[in-house]
């Protein structure tokens, strides 16, 4: 107990010291634990990251069968999977469909659509008008089913022909016989969110039009169970049951158990046979875990570092307080205690502090790693105290106390009468620590360069986060050893100046070798501290510039029209000025030479909507739209066509295709034509606007021979009412008109005059001579990237969902895409709808909203007839990358180099005070005879910014340099992307980090300064000298 | 039980042509040259000498705090110059007691009297351990109850040094070895610091070699040895034998010896072989 008491006793007498050593040690076992307890809570929040942003579908389970309705399909699937088979998927959705056709009442077109059972439907939808369905005959149509168009609005009754019913009928004699059934409707709905996970993304509202001449496809109507029940026996439908996963329940743990449970369930569903189930999660879980990828690598790396570094500083400042406490050691010896009982009073004070800082430390990694976790990590993500950091504090503790006890190793050794003489062979220890700098900083660079050579851009690695520290070390090393060089060479040149506090700080430093050795701690902590922050810098630009890359706009959102909604229309109902607001479609071509998704966008609002990434292609906009003509616009009830034509034809009717204020086209049959001049009126309905989109020569059915001659137009009018406008159709300007298109061959060769516009043609059997005017390119221009070029043959086309073929025009070949990335291609949205017809329907409508877009944009869309989903933004993005396992490791890098940093500036500083009292005797003596005191506080301030200064300097300029060796070696942003990638830190993050970091060492300069001259009284000089 | 109980009733001490050279910026130093000196079990010896003659360097060798170039050492009937260091950092816990110039050196600043002494005692073999004197009891026996719980730090030279003092007898050692103990002191400290030392050697019949440039401290032991140029110049019964020829070749005798040479008296100038010799000369007296 006297041993314990008296150990209290130094600690509390040497507490400054104390504290400075047990700070050290407990920041390198906090480095320590932070690590790997960091590195499980950020693979967690990785996984759950990736399981969240998992479309439902991929992540969930779909069981599905063919079945008959009416005997309760749902119960066997269940019996074979339940719902909760395993804690990530604890409910199961079932579901019954019957696809259909619906009749509404009256003389109205019937819609394609699906009968739904879905439990729990109502309860994610708004009712705008009635209630949810309840008994057999009530059925739920969409807001947007419930038009005009169609006669189903509430009340209404449909007929359905998928969904049988039992009904006497007067022909059936009494008995039941199965007819198409009657429902009611009963609720009309409108979606909450059709991203929505309950919906587990089926195509439920899936409304579009009819391709051809087909029937429209209208959203799927909903039904109460008994509406299934009661159906007739062996109504078929689809019943599926739909397991949606629970993110939260999925843990790193429990993916190999999650895995296995998914692999039996699919060894009950065999795909030979029904029902058959389908799920991604295995492919999501692969991305989880390439998303984690790098990240238990890099975080080793941070921590090792920064562990070696804590320990370096323990080393130091555990042996500049062990050297104060060397005539104590003495006595020891003096004393004649046993070597073993000497070298325990030697190493008691900081063993003991080291001991002390482990709960501690492992305590304080705990919260750090909490506060770190609430920055950067998912919220709730559990922070785990496992096996690895048990083993890393175990690693910590046992090389804090070997850092330690090598500490105070030369002083326990020292003979007594060495001690009290303070004599010490420097120059042997000199030339033998030269040699040990210079075989560790030849070993730093040596690790640099093969660091260099096995990595780079092409071949990243997570060692490259290494290279800094190596190159910072060996700069520091020689840098430091010329420091006394230096300074011996600028105290020659100050001796003989007046300025003395200049003369003594250089020569402070020029002669105290002990101090350059925190001057290398703090040159390593500032050259990796400035790594981390460019690194850190550098990965938040290139994850925005990604992020934009990836999404094209500040947000895209998928939108769906409402019947008689034309999406171009609506956007530029919401956004009249064109200022945030962008239709685009994206279409994937069922076939043709370039495979690769097309992205139509409208070239008139693209450059104010999109975002820097695509700011190096604006310049080709012009020639996705390059055309020859303005387009012809007219209101009326008929087109007056005056045409003079020869050849040989038989009286073909003279065809006008235009394309109404809906954006249907319409093929208007008008009369037959002759030879000679003629004035031919083609009846239309225009009342609300149309565009001209061509004209042609129909051919008479009978005729099977070819047709050959010349017609020109001379002269295009409109009627309204009963007055005719001519329009001014460009009949006489060159290339305004072209030839059209033709489903055989044929030739058209079109040529404007001062007559008009004149065709001269020939057609086969099956063709038609065709003009159409050139307000829109043809073929299709489109912005290719490389990769979609790469198997095209010269003349690259697509098939449309008609079969045809379309031509494409490739008018430029880029590296990468917004939104497509690196395999896609970008048209001009008016013409590609244009060239393709069916692109309406077949593509995936988007609004693409700019940084200027209000927050009400989404509540605008709808009230102009769209119905948003769930806007995709450039800030999820960069938070999905941000929790990625490489980026993650950098945040811990910056969090953890601060720590240091602050650290080896602090022991630099105790060290400067340590040494501080030996110095106030020489400062105590100056003053003495006579120096002024603001010259010896210039000369303690200007010393302490010398050599810290140096430690800084000789860290931040080959930080920054091996900041741009290994940065793009770095798997987080190592060039395999198809976007650019960025590798200089911002100049005015550097630059203020540097200037932060010259202020707080300028601060400690100026107090340690103060506080080494406070000590230096002339009573000093009365007592012994340390 | 007290010290007197367990000292070995003093220890002699015995250098066997000691001779110990150093190297200084490549040049050889002669510190010790073939000394020989004894001292007996109870005496109290000062060395005596100017700076850099070798006594603190020869109290160093003793103590084992440094080996000699050759020669032996013994305390007791021990060799120090053969012992290993474990040997020797025993005979400092055991035997051997050390005060040196600076308290700094012997003290922990931050302690009590008593915890200094339970310091000093950590070292003594388990068997002796619980023979030596308590603190308390120490500082009772030695007039120094007054420091006890004070902490060092906080005293003034001359405690600090009295209780050095008290530190190095707490082993009970049967010798104790004073480097220049009164130097840093003023006279009336000197005076019982060597009160102390003087105590330590009645008390408790401790041997007492103490180096020093202090006459008067010399002229509170037995005997004197006088060093010189690392070799013994005088080793003497009674310091105040001592005179110092002035410059100008004047000597003043010390006032015993008037009676037999008294002032204004002729004497004779004899030189000898190893000085000079006054005999009282009556002549000149009887012819004025």
């Amino acid at each position: 107990m006297a041993r314990l008491g008296l150990l209290g006793t130094r600690l509390w007498w040497r507490r400054g010291a104390s504290i400075a050593v047990l700070a050290v040690a407990l920041t390198a076992m906090l480095t320590a634990v932070v690590g790997p307890m960091y590195a499980g809570a950020a693979a967690e929040s990785t996984l759950r990251q990736v399981l969240s942003e998992a479309p439902v579908n991929d992540s969930g389970l779909h069981v599905q069968a063919d079945a008959d309705v009416t005997v309760d399909p749902v119960p066997p699937i269940l019996r074979v999977l339940p719902a909760g088979f395993s804690p990530a998927y604890p409910t199961a959705i079932p579901t019954l469909r019957v696809p259909t056709r619906v009749q509404g009442p009256g003389n109205v077109s019937a819609v394609v659509s699906g009968i739904v059972w879905r439990p729990g439907a109502c309860g994610h939808v708004r009712f705008v008008a009635g209630h949810c369905p309840t008994g057999p005959g009530d059925v739920m149509v969409s807001d947007r089913t419930a038009v005009p168009t169609w006669a189903l609005r509430l009340g209404a009754k449909m007929t359905v022909n998928g969904l049988l019913q039992d009904r006497v009928e007067s022909f059936s004699g009494g008995v039941p016989v199965a007819e198409p059934g009657i429902l009611r409707v009963v609720g009309v709905y409108t979606p909450l969110d059709v991203d929505d996970p309950f919906w587990f993304g089926h195509d439920y509202f899936d409304a579009h039009l009819g391709a051809g001449d087909g029937p429209d496809t209208v959203d799927d109507m909903f039904v109460d169970r008994s509406a299934m029940n009661e159906a007739s026996a062996g109504t078929q439908g689809l019943v599926w049951v739909d397991y949606p996963l629970r993110p939260g329940a999925v843990t790193l743990a429990s993916v190999p158990s999650l895995r296995r449970a998914v692999a039996a369930a699919q060894r009950t569903f065999p795909l030979t046979q029904q029902p058959t189930m389908t799920t991604r999660i295995g492919t999501v879980l692969d991305r989880a875990h390439e998303a984690r990828s790098g990240l238990d690598g890099g975080t080793a790396l941070v921590t090792v570092q920064l562990l070696l570094l804590a320990w370096l500083v323990l080393f130091e400042v555990v042996s500049a307080s062990t050297e104060s406490r060397g005539p104590e050691i003495a006595i020891a010896k003096l004393r004649g205690l046993k070597p073993w009982d000497a070298a325990l009073f030697g190493v008691g004070e900081p063993v003991a502090l080291v001991l002390a800082a482990a709960p501690l430390g492992i305590a304080g990694g705990y919260l750090a790693t909490r506060g770190l976790a609430a920055a950067v990590l998912l919220p709730g993500v559990p922070i785990h105290v496992g096996l690895g950091t048990w083993l890393a504090a175990a690693g910590a503790l046992a090389g804090g106390l070997a850092a330690t006890i090598l500490a105070t190793r030369r002083t326990l050794a020292r003979p007594i009468l060495e001690q009290w003489r303070r004599a010490e062979e420097h120059v042997s220890r000199g030339r033998h620590a030269l040699v040990v700098d210079g075989i560790v900083a030849a070993l730093a660079i040596a690790g640099l360069v093969a660091l260099s050579a096995k990595t780079g851009a092409r071949s990243p690695s997570t060692f490259s986060l290494v290279g800094p520290a190596l190159l910072v070390l060996a700069t520091a090393l020689v840098g430091v050893r010329l420091l006394p060089v230096a300074g011996r060479a600028a105290a020659d040149l100050s001796r003989g100046t007046r300025h003395l506090g200049l003369f003594v700080a250089i020569r402070q430093v020029a002669r105290r070798a002990t101090e350059h050795r925190f001057a290398v701690l703090l040159a390593v902590a500032s050259g990796v501290a400035v790594f981390s922050v460019a690194a850190n810098d550098v990965v938040r630009h290139n994850e925005t510039r990604r992020a934009e890359a990836e999404v094209g706009a500040d947000a895209v959102v998928n939108v769906q029209p409402r019947v008689g909604v034309d999406v171009l229309d609506a956007v530029a109902k919401a956004d009249p000025r064109g200022a945030w607001a962008m239709a685009a479609n994206e279409w994937t071509p069922l076939g043709g030479s370039v495979g690769v998704t097309i992205e139509a966008v409208d070239s008139t609002r693209l450059a104010r909507v999109t975002n820097t990434s695509a700011a190096d292609l604006r310049h080709y906009l012009p020639a996705l739209t390059a055309h020859t003509a303005h387009s012809i616009r007219f209101t009326g009830d008929a087109l007056r066509i005056t045409t003079t034509a020869t050849g040989r034809f038989d009286r073909p009717s003279l065809d006008v295709t235009v394309i109404d204020d809906r954006g249907a086209t319409a093929v208007v049959r008008g009369p037959a034509m002759q030879t000679g001049q003629q004035s031919l009126v083609v009846p239309v309905r225009c009342g609300g606007g149309c565009r001209i989109v061509g004209l042609d020569l129909d051919r008479n059915v009978v005729d099977l021979q070819t047709m050959t001659g010349t017609w020109t137009v001379s002269r295009i009018e409109s009627r309204s009412g009963s007055t005719w406008t001519p329009l001014d159709a460009q009949l006489t300007v060159p290339h305004a008109w072209r030839a059209g298109r033709h489903q055989t061959s044929g030739r058209d060769d079109v040529l404007a005059n001062s007559d008009g516009v004149t065709d001269t043609f020939t057609a086969d059997f099956g063709g038609w001579p065709s003009i159409e005017l050139a307000d829109l390119p043809r073929p299709l221009p489109v912005l290719l990237t490389t990769d979609a070029t790469a198997t095209t043959t010269t003349d690259p086309f697509v098939a449309d969902p008609l079969g045809r073929q379309v031509a494409l025009q490739r008018v430029a070949t880029v590296s990468r895409l917004p939104r497509l990335l690196a395999s896609g291609g970008w048209a001009d949205l008016a013409a590609a709808r244009d060239e393709l017809p069916a692109f309406d329907r077949q593509g995936r409508w988007q609004v693409w909203l700019g940084k200027d877009a209000p927050k009400d944009a989404l509540s605008r869309l709808r009230a102009a007839g769209l119905v948003p989903g769930r806007p995709d933004t450039v800030a999820k993005h960069v938070q999905a990358l941000r929790q990625q396992g490489p980026a993650l490791a950098l945040q811990l890098f910056l969090f953890a180099s601060f720590a240091c940093s602050a650290l080896a500036l602090a022991a630099a500083a105790l060290a400067l005070a340590a040494a501080g009292r030996r110095r106030s005797f020489e400062m105590a003596a100056l003053l003495a005879v006579g120096v002024r005191r603001g010259s010896l506080l210039r000369a303690c301030v200007v010393e302490q910014i010398l050599l810290l200064g140096t430690g800084v300097v000789l860290g931040v300029v080959p930080g920054l340099i091996g900041a741009g060796i290994a940065l793009p070696a770095v798997p987080e942003f190592a060039d395999t992307s198809p976007i650019p990638v960025l590798y200089s830190p911002s100049t005015v993050v550097v630059a203020g980090f540097a200037a932060a970091l010259a202020i707080v060492v300028g601060a400690v300069a100026v107090v340690g300064g103060a506080a080494l001259l406070r000590a230096a009284v002339p009573s000093r000089l009365r007592e012994a000298a340390p | 039980m007290t010290a007197r109980g367990i000292v070995e009733a003093g220890l002699s001490m015995q250098c066997r042509a000691l001779h110990h050279v150093y190297t200084v910026e490549e040049t050889e130093v002669v510190a010790l040259d073939r000394v020989d000196l004894v001292v007996r079990p109870g005496e109290t010896v000062a060395l005596l000498g100017p700076s850099g003659c070798g006594k603190s360097t020869l109290l160093s060798i003793v103590a084992g705090l440094q080996r000699p170039t050759s020669g032996q050492v013994l305390v007791g009937r021990d060799d120090v110059t053969a012992m290993t260091v474990t040997e020797l950092l025993s005979l400092r816990s055991n035997r051997v007691g050390i005060v040196v110039q600076n308290p700094g050196r012997s003290l922990l600043p931050y302690a009590t009297p008593e915890e200094n002494i339970a310091f000093a005692q950590r070292g003594a073999n388990p068997s002796r351990r619980a023979e030596l004197p308590g603190a308390t009891e120490l500082l009772a026996e030695l007039g120094l109850a007054a420091l006890a719980g004070q902490r060092v730090h906080a005293m003034s030279g001359g405690e600090q040094q009295r209780v050095a003092v008290a530190v190095a007898l707490s082993s009970a050692p049967g010798l104790l070895l004073a480097d220049e103990p009164t130097s840093q002191l003023d006279d009336a400290n000197r005076d019982a610091l060597v009160e102390l030392l003087g105590q330590a050697n009645s008390r408790y019949g401790t041997t007492v070699l103490t180096v020093t440039h202090d006459e008067e401290v010399a002229q509170a032991h037995r005997r004197y040895v006088r060093l010189r140029d690392g070799r013994i110049e005088r080793d003497a019964a009674d310091v105040a034998d001592l005179v110092d020829v002035a410059e100008d070749g004047s000597v003043v005798l010390p006032e015993h010896t008037w009676p037999s040479l008294p002032p204004g008296s002729t004497a004779r100038v004899i030189a000898t072989v190893d000085g000079v010799r006054l005999v009282r000369d009556d002549s000149r007296d009887d012819a004025r």
